[in-house]
């Protein structure tokens, strides 16, 4: 056994290994965004998935035929920009519209883009085979044809007022060259889906699964070649692992940071952390059903009671302790990001004396030890909160002592994320602390709200709230065609929701990302931050003192 | 040493049988139906149809058990819902992983647990002995988790030595030549094999001393002594040879110790292998993934085993002889 | 108040201690039990582990006395990752909770799961052992055959399996989970126990006799296999806890806020460069309970069998 040769042996072999520490030149470095993420791809077919970094990956490889423009409104053609396509034409009864694709665009093995892939990926996104989950969004629309070989025309059944979103900006066109040989039912299992070839600013380089995704920019593409060379998403085991990756330099952005990051990387010079806003409403449901979902709750069944435990809770002072003061208090179920938003809503107040009168009105009498109780019944119920979210059980733990100024005892339980979504579809809790992603469609606001959402299975709507009048004036206002009217539908059905309080409307999402400070970002649009990477630059110079908000220009409502 | 053979693959074949049959078992008695959607995440209908068929679920548990069983045989260990994907083909991305980081750390842990205690049985009762042994002991008794944490906040982020996670870098590696990918990709494999390596170094370290501490008072060693042989040369011609044999008996203990603690050293090191494809199925319930690496680790631990006592076999021609 | 309270609890502490150093110094010429417990005190390492133990079981039996803080509540956000303080021993966690507290109501529930799981374990592994090595044959092989199954699965890979299948699991179903996968070893050494005694000429004499098979076991096969089982038993916690411990990282042990040693650090882990202390004191108390188990195994062996000399 040769003891004395085999160490020395080792250690010349570790020591090889770490002089190597790689020829990634500071040139290499610059023009590469390494965006660290938790979570790995699943298939980079559009139509397949609803996984984040796939979608993220796939809005790059692919295009759509109109994309939004940073003010996100949805209704008629007005807030769009061209994308695949470079203009459109409507019929002049607006039952149908013709696209104009851009002549220049291509597929990255060199093949044009023509009308027939619009059609394609339009038949395969409404295929029962497939599932696509855009498939709903779609039925609007009656045919799709082609005029010739560089003009796809939609025809709908109907007008409505975002037609034009749901034919031009809902679909991700994909190569029917590559794939239409291909049955819809096979599709999931193509190897097309781990090596896809697109049309958009990005073409595929490699996906090193559970490691790394990278693009390299397509210089031939035909809106202008982009800024960046490289982007790579480098996977971590987890948010923290991603953390790690980007205070040890291996990772130059990262797109969430928690409360407790953000200061961990105000400590590092070489990072900033910039705002952006986002779709996301933090709200606490009430559960209207009873426990498991049948029958009245004995609480929250009452209208006024949620009304009353709603002016208990000082939202303002909840947002402002458990985020930072520039945080912003939700005024319901929307976003002050959305077309539709109004801050002249009405609000309920906080008001803990109001809340005390409208309790004792509605038979919850004080009882001696501070919890009110009607009949034999107490004003008492748990809060469901995600143990991996800091904020939401601060907040929690603040409302708690806010209920019990007001004779509500209230006990707080930590689930991790499964379950609370298991619990929440079978509704067994009585309140929980929710967080939804809105759509920039304000007509998104029926899956969430409406009744139909409560009587369908899934976590929509978990608390059962069920208004006619809501859904009636959703239905108006989605079906409404004067943009100004359609405002003033929503408007209303804003002010009923707010009403009936069928939670506590508690934050909007804003969100912190961390990133190198060289990293210039373009605006980041709210429902879509990576919309325009293709024109991010990665600079020298910069500091941490940059940390700004990337904020797309308020609207004045 | 044919009939040997056939002998230990027989017993494997039965130990395996019994995971499968456990797993099966595991799979029908946990709460809720893990062929259905998980926690409201709806299942594709053509993967839903594909899973009635593979697993037979509209007849009796015993057809379940025998479709169960068939479809295992055949490679079918079911589909991801968290990945989408057919579980056969994420194996086949992210185990090779795993074996890589398990003959590192094997080859690392023997070599140096061998070293260390043929070291201690040589010094026997000096600090050496005393000292390593301790230090050996300590690191037996940490938990593999806790130790790959300190190894990075040592050795990556205040002594910035070594890469914290992942297998590659991944801005430079399209760019490396084929010896810098390798000298990069053994840069990322230092962390977790060293942790992997220095937990199981304890154990095998304890167990040669105790076998080299047998053979080195036997009658013929110290004849060879007293004829004046030196020192060196009889640990190593005639000491190790005999005490080498035990350990190697050792590499069916180690492996199942190595495989589990690769499941988290892989998760905090981000080395994308099977155990961190097992820790992060556990976030997302993914139960085709958990069971399939209940099934794949104890296939890994008996075809390693066998090679184990094969190995043996060809050392020792008292085996062979039976 | 609270100074006074340690002060009892490290009396207590002392007194045990040395309770068990006279128990372990008996007259010269005390066989049995005693003298076994003698050799062990001779050495020591041993003496250390046990006292170390003493003092974790103490400690950890008196959290809800000793705690500094409230180790569930969140405090103000502002009071998050701060460094070892007066007021906080072991510094506040990503939630603001003390530690310190944090880490003895930890070790309380980590201790006691590790000590009730072994006992279970103890008792299926003595109970198949002994029902293998007795009954011999076919049934001898097949228990033998599921005991090597489930050897060749790696311990950790088989506990996510059914924690995740079983999520989320309770403080008791924890601890059953953990006994029901701790027993294969035990089961091996007690079977080896029992054939080495089936054969033996008091055995032969007592079933020649017509002793019933019970009456064996309680007379002849118990008392030997105590011996190797207390010995495993003692190994065994060390590396329950620890597994007990990975399954709490994961997520799938002791669930949020409840502390066990191992969510506590998972808690550190994404602050691990600039927080470490949370990472850091709930490892060393695992590393040193499982240290002292294991010291104490090591030293038990050596001392149940006086003709196994320490090299």
């Amino acid at each position: 056994m040769r003891t004395s040769r085999t160490i020395p042996a080792i250690a010349l072999l570790l020591i090889a290994a770490c002089r190597g520490e790689g020829h990634s030149s500071a040139a290499a470095r610059s023009s590469a965004l390494v965006m660290t993420s938790p979570a790995d791809a699943d298939n980079l077919i559009p139509a397949l998935t609803t996984n984040e970094t796939s979608s993220q990956v796939g809005s790059l490889l692919f295009e759509k035929l109109v994309e939004p423009g940073d003010s996100l409104n949805t209704i008629g053609d007005a807030g769009f920009r061209p994308s695949l396509a470079d203009s459109w034409n409507w019929a002049p009864d607006s039952l149908s519209i013709a696209f104009h694709l851009d002549p220049r665009a291509h597929w990255h093995d060199g093949v044009p883009v023509r009308a027939a892939d619009v059609l394609y990926s339009y038949r395969v996104n409404i295929s029962k085979d497939v599932g696509s989950p855009i498939g709903p969004l779609l039925v609007g629309i009656d045919s799709v044809t082609a005029r010739d070989t560089l003009t796809p025309v939609f025809w709908f059944h109907a007008r409505s007022p975002e037609q034009f979103f749901n034919a031009g900006s809902q679909v991700r066109i994909i190569p029917a060259h590559l794939l239409q040989s291909t049955p819809d039912s096979a599709l999931k299992n193509s190897p097309f889906g781990r090596k896809p070839v697109g049309s958009g600013p990005y073409r595929f380089a490699r996906w090193v699964s559970g490691s790394t995704i990278e693009l390299d920019a397509d210089s031939t593409f035909h809106r202008g070649r982009p800024k960046l060379d490289r982007l790579i998403w480098s996977i971590a085991a987890s948010p923290d692992a991603a953390m790690l990756r980007l205070f040890s330099g291996e990772a130059n952005f990262i797109e969430y940071l928690r409360p407790q990051d953000v200061a961990q990387v105000a400590k590092h010079p070489e990072l900033k952390a910039i705002k952006y806003p986002n779709l996301q409403v933090y709200y606490m449901t009430f559960n209207e059903r009873g426990y498991g979902g049948h029958g009245t709750n004995a609480i929250f069944g009452d209208r006024d009671v949620r009304r009353a435990l709603t002016m208990a809770v000082d939202r303002q002072r909840v947002v402002s302790t458990v985020l930072d003061s520039s945080a912003r208090v939700a005024l319901g179920p929307i976003s002050s990001v959305i077309s539709t938003y109004d801050s002249t809503l009405p609000r309920l107040p906080f008001a803990p004396d109001s809340a005390r009168e409208i309790l004792d009105r509605r038979g919850w009498v004080a009882g001696a030890d501070g919890v009110r109780h009607k009949g034999s019944a107490p004003l008492r119920f748990t809060i469901l909160v995600p143990s991996t979210s800091t904020v939401r059980q601060q907040a929690a733990v603040l409302m708690q002592d806010m209920y019990k100024q007001v004779g509500a005892r209230v006990d707080i339980e930590r689930v991790d994320f499964p379950t609370m979504g298991a619990r929440e579809s079978a509704h067994e809790f009585d309140a929980a602390i929710d967080g939804m992603a809105l759509d920039p469609s304000p007509s998104s606001i029926r899956q969430e709200w409406s009744t139909a959402a409560a009587n369908a299975q899934g976590t929509s709507n978990a608390g059962h709230y069920a208004s006619r009048q809501f859904d009636a004036l959703v239905d108006s206002a989605a079906n409404q065609m004067n943009p100004a009217m359609a405002r003033a539908y929503y408007r209303r059905a804003y002010t009923t929701i707010i009403g009936d309080a069928p939670a506590v409307w508690l934050y909007e999402g804003s969100v912190w990302a961390g990133m190198n400070v060289g990293v210039r970002p373009a605006p980041m649009r709210p429902d879509a931050w990576f919309a325009h990477l293709a024109d991010w630059t990665i600079g020298t110079g910069g500091s941490s003192a940059e940390s700004t908000s990337v904020a797309i220009a308020a609207r004045a409502h | 040493m044919w009939r040997l053979l056939a002998g230990r693959v027989l017993q494997g074949l039965a130990v395996v049988w019994v995971v499968v049959t456990l797993t099966f078992a595991l799979l029908h008695s946990a709460p809720g139906d893990p062929f259905s959607s998980q926690n409201g995440r709806r299942i594709d209908p053509a993967i839903r149809a594909h899973q009635r068929h593979v697993y037979c679920l509209d007849r009796p548990l015993a057809a379940q058990y025998v479709c169960y069983v068939r479809s295992v045989a055949s490679g079918d260990l079911g589909y991801s819902i968290s990945k989408q994907r057919p579980v056969r083909d994420i194996l086949i991305d992210y185990v090779p992983r795993t074996l890589e980081l398990m003959f590192f750390g094997l080859c690392a842990s023997f070599l140096i647990g061998i070293t260390l205690g043929v070291l201690q049985a040589r010094h026997r009762g000096t600090f050496v002995d005393w000292g390593s042994r301790g230090a050996s002991l300590l690191l037996y008794s940490m938990p593999d988790f806790w130790l790959a944490l300190m190894m990075a906040l040592v050795f990556a982020y205040w002594i910035p030595l070594f890469p914290i996670s992942g297998i590659e870098d991944v801005v430079a590696a399209p760019t490396f030549e084929w010896w810098q990918l390798a000298g990069d990709h053994l840069r990322h494999l230092v962390l977790p094999v060293a942790t992997l390596a220095l937990t199981t170094t304890a154990a095998i370290a304890r167990f040669q001393r105790a076998a080299v501490l047998d053979v080195i008072g036997l009658d013929f060693v110290v004849t060879a002594r007293a004829k004046g042989v030196p020192e060196g040369t009889i640990v190593r011609h005639h000491v190790l040879r005999n005490a080498l044999l035990p350990v190697i008996t050792l590499a069916g203990v180690t492996l199942p110790s190595l495989l589990g603690g690769a499941v988290l050293v892989e998760l905090i090191f981000s080395w994308p292998g099977m155990g961190y494809l097992t820790a992060m199925a556990v976030e997302s319930r993914d139960y085709a993934i958990v069971t399939s690496s209940v099934l794949i680790t104890s296939v890994l631990v008996v075809v390693g085993t066998i090679a184990a006592d094969m190995l043996y076999a060809l050392a020792d021609p008292r085996v062979r002889a039976q | 108040m609270l100074v006074l309270r340690w002060a009892a609890a490290g009396t207590l502490i002392v007194a045990l201690c040395a309770a068990l150093w006279r128990a372990a110094h008996p007259p010269r010429g005390t066989t049995g039990a005693r003298a076994a417990l003698a050799r062990y005190a001779a050495h020591p390492s041993a003496v250390l582990a046990v006292a170390a133990l003493i003092t974790l079981y103490v400690l950890s039996a008196l959290a809800p006395l000793l705690a500094t803080h409230d180790p569930i509540a969140i405090l103000e956000r502002s009071m998050s990752n701060h460094a070892p303080s007066r007021a906080f021993l072991f510094g506040t966690d990503y939630a603001g909770r003390d530690v310190f507290s944090r880490v003895l109501y930890g070790a309380r529930i980590s201790l006691s799961v590790a000590l009730l799981a072994t006992s279970i374990a103890v008792v299926v592994g003595t109970l198949w052992g002994i029902t293998a090595g007795f009954c011999g044959g076919k049934l001898d092989a097949l228990m033998m055959r599921i005991v090597d199954a489930f050897l060749a699965i790696p311990r950790i890979v088989l506990l996510i399996a059914v924690g995740t299948l079983w999520a989320p699991l309770s403080i008791s179903a924890l601890i059953i989970v953990l006994g029901l996968t701790a027993w294969f070893e035990t089961s091996r050494l007690v079977r080896a126990e029992v054939l080495s005694i089936k054969d033996r000429e008091m055995v032969v004499a007592a079933r020649a006799l017509g002793a019933s098979d019970v009456a064996i076991v309680k007379r002849h096969v118990l008392p030997n296999v105590l011996t190797p089982v207390f010995v495993a038993a003692t190994l065994g916690v060390a590396s329950v806890i620890i597994n007990e411990a990975a399954l709490s990282f994961l997520g799938i042990g002791v669930a949020d806020p409840t502390p066990s040693l191992g969510n506590i650090i998972r808690d550190g882990t994404p602050y691990l460069a600039s927080a470490w202390w949370v990472a850091l004191f709930p490892g060393i108390t695992l590393v040193i309970t499982a240290l002292a188990y294991n010291l104490a195994g090591d030293g038990l062996r050596d001392a149940m069998d006086p003709r196994q000399v320490d090299r």
